[in-house]
């Protein structure tokens, strides 16, 4: 199925522009000087030695992790708007690149030059990020409002419905089978972790802890690799996450009093997506903004996110009558 | 995707689930690049042999239905822009079709009625909710 993007990538230039600027700046001034100092004193000297690489790898795959989380809250934000709202979070990739792109730059210059005393760049810092977020809030205003239709379509429930009865009263076991697995999951399961491996392997001699650290959240990235499964049977209601399947809930249909279709917000009701918690219900969904919400016999209340609630919602309640 | 056994149907398991994929993905309900259940999750919710589950599998993978490799998630493969050659449709329907017509004539049926049994089945897909 093809993504479209509500939030226009083109709100991620500056990020992009920034980028493109500091790596065209290091390829221009090669060759650089090897082993160059990579580490500095507070006062600008030289600490520690190693490959210039070292620098210009970290600023791109830092730089590049910030821009694809960016696309992800950014979407994230503008698929829960109901109407045009400025979003600050979308400044976060343009700031962040802008000032390690500047820093690489007056890096690499510094490197060129010869004199290896490197004082932080401050103000050239504060400057890069500050023209960056004004072009960044001006794109932002341009933005066009476009609404997420995609989880409003109702569907007619009444075959669905027949069909489940059908298969409950003949006592026959059944199978509802659903998957959340969005695009920006997938990155975060495959591509966001190939890079900190890259990263970790690259930092390995001089860093090696940040190595380690690296490789194992890359590693329980990898690990949500498939999204949420959301399956019911006659027995349960269960959600299942990743690659390995580990079960997030585990509902016997025999304890669930009531399920309703709800809707919500994102952002608003639970502050992102995944295993969210508020005061009312404990959520599991990677997209959307509806889905089940069931009330057990303890009282408690959960929700579980769907691309097709009216299906799910019929099904449990048709299983548990 | 909704999938149930049912104990009284003479058709082998993996025939009951190989056609009620197919009819889900017929209703849109399965679209081409969703996931399918692994066959562990499948087998074990359903109360069914592991073998059964793979050997469904592997028949949609033959027609092409489902796409997947060793150790990969099954996913609906991609559909036929265009429809199959006739040739191809002889060799798949021609003698189930012919299957029918026989046990149709056996029931008293005349062509006409076979062709209005038909028509109305198609009838019944078209208006069927997803």
């Amino acid at each position: 199925m093809k993504t479209k993007f509500i939030h226009p990538l083109w709100t991620h230039i500056p990020a992009i522009l920034a980028l493109l600027a500091a790596v065209v700046f290091t390829l221009r001034a090669m060759p650089l000087p090897d082993p160059a100092p990579l580490h500095f004193t507070w006062s600008g000297q030289p600490d520690r030695y190693g490959s210039p690489w070292m620098s210009a790898i970290w600023q791109a795959a830092i730089s590049v992790l910030c821009i694809i989380l960016s696309v992800v809250l950014d979407e994230a934000w503008a698929r829960q708007e109901r109407q045009k709202t400025f979003n600050w979070i979308s400044l976060f990739d343009d700031v962040t690149v802008a000032a390690l792109a500047t820093v690489q730059i007056t890096y690499v210059d510094m490197l060129a030059s010869s004199n290896y005393v490197y004082p932080f760049p401050w103000a050239w810092t504060i400057v890069a990020a500050a023209l960056a977020a004004g072009l960044a809030i001006v794109l932002e205003r341009m933005r066009p409002f476009r609404r997420y239709e995609s989880s409003l379509v109702i569907e007619d429930m009444g075959q669905v419905k027949v069909e489940v009865s059908r298969i409950v009263k003949a006592g026959q076991p059944l199978f509802y089978w659903e998957v959340q697995n969005p695009t920006y999951s997938r990155v975060l399961a495959v591509v966001v972790p190939l890079l900190m491996v890259v990263v970790a392997v690259t930092a390995w001699t001089e860093v090696p802890w940040f190595s380690v650290i690296m490789a194992l959240v890359g590693i329980a990235l990898a690990l949500i690799y498939g999204g949420f499964r959301t399956i019911v049977t006659r027995e349960a209601v269960m959600v299942r996450m990743g690659l390995l399947g580990i079960r997030l809930l585990r509902l016997k249909t025999s304890d669930i009093t009531s399920v309703e279709l709800h809707s919500f917000s994102p952002l608003k009701d639970f502050g992102g997506y995944g295993i969210r918690f508020n005061r009312e219900m404990k959520a599991y969904f990677l997209k959307g903004d509806r889905g089940a919400k069931i009330t057990a016999r303890t009282g408690k209340k959960y929700l579980i996110g769907s691309d097709h609630p009216e299906r799910l919602t019929t099904v449990i309640s048709t299983i548990i009558g | 995707m909704l999938l149930s056994i049912n104990e009284q149907d003479p058709r082998p398991v993996y025939v009951q689930i190989v056609n009620q994929i197919k009819e889900q993905i017929q209703r849109g309900n399965l679209k081409s690049g969703d996931e399918l259940p692994s066959v562990r999750e499948l087998a074990a919710s359903l109360g069914i042999n592991m073998h059964t589950v793979r050997r469904a599998y592997g028949v949609l993978r033959d027609q092409k239905i489902l796409a997947f490799r060793l150790g990969q998630q099954a996913k609906v493969a991609k559909l036929r822009s265009q429809p199959a050659s006739g040739e191809e449709v002889a060799a798949v329907l021609g003698e189930r079709l012919q299957e029918l017509l026989t046990e149709a004539f056996l029931l008293g049926l005349s062509p006409d009625d076979f062709r209005n049994l038909v028509n109305a089945q198609i009838y019944k897909l078209k208006e069927q909710p997803k």
